[in-house]
């Protein structure tokens, strides 16, 4: 659950930014002919809503409805008192905290008469029901393309909130591993999220490799064990609704790979060059509701994540980089 | 496969036969994975998940992110772990595939509409009901964790009263708590909090306020164990407790009592509630029972921070042996501020168990 830092600074990120957000969905909406356009929110999906709102769920799900004019409104399942701190952290018109989501939604959009709805697929059955059983003259039509069309480019604001949780990732997983040799994955795990909540991380998940002699796969830890000789370690990393990944493998050939990848920040699999071979590759962006979602390629102007297999002179290792895609092509955050 | 695994798809397979069921599509993501981890052990640790679970347990897991699926194969190797590019496409296709077979899915709410609107799934019936009932009643290994997890609940609130100083942001108090959980090897943890005086009505997530002296500071702290959660609820005062806070807090102890007095297996959530809620009446509190001011009286706890049933006088769902559970009377007081009190317990034939060894008093820490 979230429970980190939840906050709106306007000088971070001021109305005006998300008004301007707000805009740009609202001319796609036009062009297609839309009467309202609905983004799905809860706590693994807040992306859409926040980008629009600033508001991060905690807890609980809720219905972003953008009409063709005036503040966005907020329909959400979380009790009334709580709508005093979304407004407090957000920018939005009327919240409407209803434990009937789907046909309050339904009752809100009546004199609708076509709505898109970002990831309709995706939509809960609880509230998509309610709303296809009451609108029946409505057409629902899925705005995922709509929405991706105009996600991107990244505006400055999300650019420095990017960069400034990257810094922060980045700071607390050296240190942390500065600190070493770790033996316990508890112990490490605590050592990079303590004090990357206390500097006001949003949200904080360390995964790890405990032993890289058994497997690559990243995971959060549920108990204490032992680390291998060799492990990997990624902390994920948000701030303001934005999020990054740096991903390291400490021990020999760590400096070699962080220096190549970050020479090479969209490397090919099968590609060998000074040693290293590159084994699998994921690139990731926020296109969606989702945070970060695996993409063939980063759009233009997005920040995103670089994560790679690499094998260096034989050995694996894991290295995640945040990466942002540029005039020039895609370089290091 | 662990234990506590073991004997939830047992008890599955069985319910599945008792109820004539082939297949079972649970769906889980991290915000509720509940139904998901009961049946697969998988949890999603930031997007969705889905599962197929048959009748002979074999189990499809369906994942989309290339981490989550290496990640699957590791963590849950009993199940065949499914790579998708999206979700709902191939969880539609894969219904297709099966056929003339009784299909049930959970849960409904959570249900992706693009999988509950296709043609693939105008057969599959609703099977919350099957998987709450064994969702509800826990077993003694599943009880366990639960003992652990309350364990590892009361050391977090004793880093929590350690950390509560006058001065520090309230992002702060969760740090060092946070820090302690990891350090214990407790991946999950919800909590949310409130500090301040009369004006506080509620709890959130951490701001950026700072505690000050003679500040009420509210939290629930529900660490999770092997996925099972375990919540504690308690208030403190920074500094000496005033008359006006104590005998506030009162009326929460006595209706904490009155609603574990009752607390047994056979008794309705809504009896608990009512019994929580005399209290207030008595002391004509009685408006602050209502959800202008409290969500519930309390609810389940297991796979789920807040597993049904809540405790409100209007559910009428009965408490069987097993059933694990936190009576919490949680609301705002108009003389003082909003307090809450409780910790998880576990319903027994004669009465119920608790693992909390806090007091159950108005706590203070130095001011």
């Amino acid at each position: 659950m979230r429970r980190g830092l939840l906050s709106w600074d306007e000088a971070e990120v001021p109305a005006a930014v998300l008004d301007a957000r707000v805009a740009r969905c609202r001319d796609a909406m036009m062009v297609d002919g839309l009467d309202a356009l609905l983004l799905y929110n809860n706590f693994p999906r807040p992306a859409a809503v926040s980008w629009l709102t600033h508001f991060v769920p905690y807890w609980s799900q809720g219905v972003l409805v953008l009409p063709p004019d005036g503040p966005p409104e907020y329909f959400v399942s979380l009790s009334k008192r709580v709508a005093g701190w979304i407004a407090e952290t957000s920018h939005m018109g009327e919240i409407v905290s209803t434990p009937r989501l789907g046909a309050d939604l339904a009752k809100r959009l009546d004199d609708t008469k076509r709505v898109g709805i970002v990831e309709l697929g995706r939509l809960p059955g609880g509230v998509g029901r309610p709303l296809s059983e009451a609108l029946t003259k409505t057409e629902m039509v899925d705005a995922t393309a709509l929405f991706r069309s105009v996600r991107h480019p990244a505006d400055d604001a999300e650019i420095a909130i990017t960069r400034s949780a990257a810094a922060l990732a980045s700071e607390c997983l050296d240190k942390a591993l500065g600190e070493g040799p770790w033996r316990r994955s508890g112990a490490l795990t605590a050592a990079i999220e303590g004090p990357a909540r206390l500097a006001g991380a949003e949200e904080v998940i360390v995964e790890l490799a405990p032993d890289l002699a058994h497997d690559t796969a990243l995971r959060r830890i549920d108990g204490d064990v032992e680390l291998g000789a060799r492990y990997a370690v990624r902390v994920s990393l948000a701030r303001k609704g934005h999020w990054v990944r740096i991903g390291r493998t400490p021990g020999d050939g760590d400096e070699k790979v962080a220096a190549w990848l970050a020479s090479n920040p969209t490397p090919s699999v099968g590609a060998a060059d000074g040693g290293i071979t590159v084994d699998s590759v994921v690139l990731e962006a926020c296109i969606g509701t989702a945070p970060l979602s695996p993409v063939v390629g980063l759009p233009a102007g997005a920040p995103g994540v670089v994560g790679a297999v690499l094998s260096v002179d034989g050995a694996l290792h894991l290295a995640s980089l945040p990466v942002l895609s540029g005039d020039g092509g895609v370089v290091p955050l | 496969m662990t234990p506590v695994h073991a004997e939830r798809r047992r008890r599955l397979m069985a319910a599945m036969g008792e109820a004539g069921c082939d297949a079972v599509l649970v769906y889980g993501n991290a915000w509720q994975c509940d139904y998901l981890r009961y049946v697969t052990n998988f949890p999603p640790v930031e997007g969705e998940a889905m599962a197929l679970f048959l009748a002979d347990g074999e189990t499809r897991l369906f994942v989309e992110h290339p981490g989550d699926a290496a990640r699957a194969r590791i963590e849950t190797p009993h199940a065949e772990t499914v790579a998708c590019d999206n979700i709902v496409e191939t969880v539609t296709a894969e219904l297709g595939r099966l056929g003339n077979r009784k299909i049930v899915s959970a849960p409904a709410t959570l249900m992706p509409w693009g999988i509950v609107s296709s043609d693939a799934a105008k057969e599959v019936e609703d099977g919350t009901a099957l998987i709450d009932g064994l969702l509800l009643v826990k077993s003694p290994v599943e009880i366990e964790a639960v003992r652990r997890a309350a364990e590892i609940a009361d050391r977090g609130y004793q880093v929590f009263m350690e950390a509560c100083r006058p001065g520090r942001a309230e992002y702060e108090l969760i740090a060092d708590i946070e820090t302690f959980f990891r350090e214990a090897g407790c991946p999950e943890n919800f909590m949310i909090l409130g500090s301040g005086g009369v004006e506080v009505r509620g709890m959130h997530p951490p701001g950026e306020r700072r505690i000050q002296i003679g500040d009420l500071v509210t939290t629930e702290l529900t660490p999770a164990v092997d996925g099972y959660y375990a919540q504690v609820c308690r208030t403190l005062v920074v500094g000496e407790p005033s008359q006006a806070q104590r005998d506030a807090f009162d009326v929460y102890i006595e209706a904490v009592e009155a609603g574990q007095a009752i607390l047994k297996a056979g008794v309705t959530a809504g009896e608990i509630a009512k019994a929580e809620n005399d209290v207030f009446r008595k002391y004509d509190l009685g408006i602050y029972c209502t959800s202008e001011y409290t969500r519930v009286r309390g609810h389940g706890l297991g796979l789920f921070v807040d597993n049904p049933p809540h405790i409100l006088e209007d559910v009428d769902t009965v408490l069987p042996a097993g059933a694990t559970v936190i009576v919490h009377p949680n609301t705002y007081h108009p003389a003082v501020g909003y307090m809450v009190l409780g910790e998880a317990a576990v319903v027994t034939d004669k009465g119920y168990e608790t693992f909390s060894k806090l007091p159950r008093e108005l706590l203070s820490v130095p001011a």
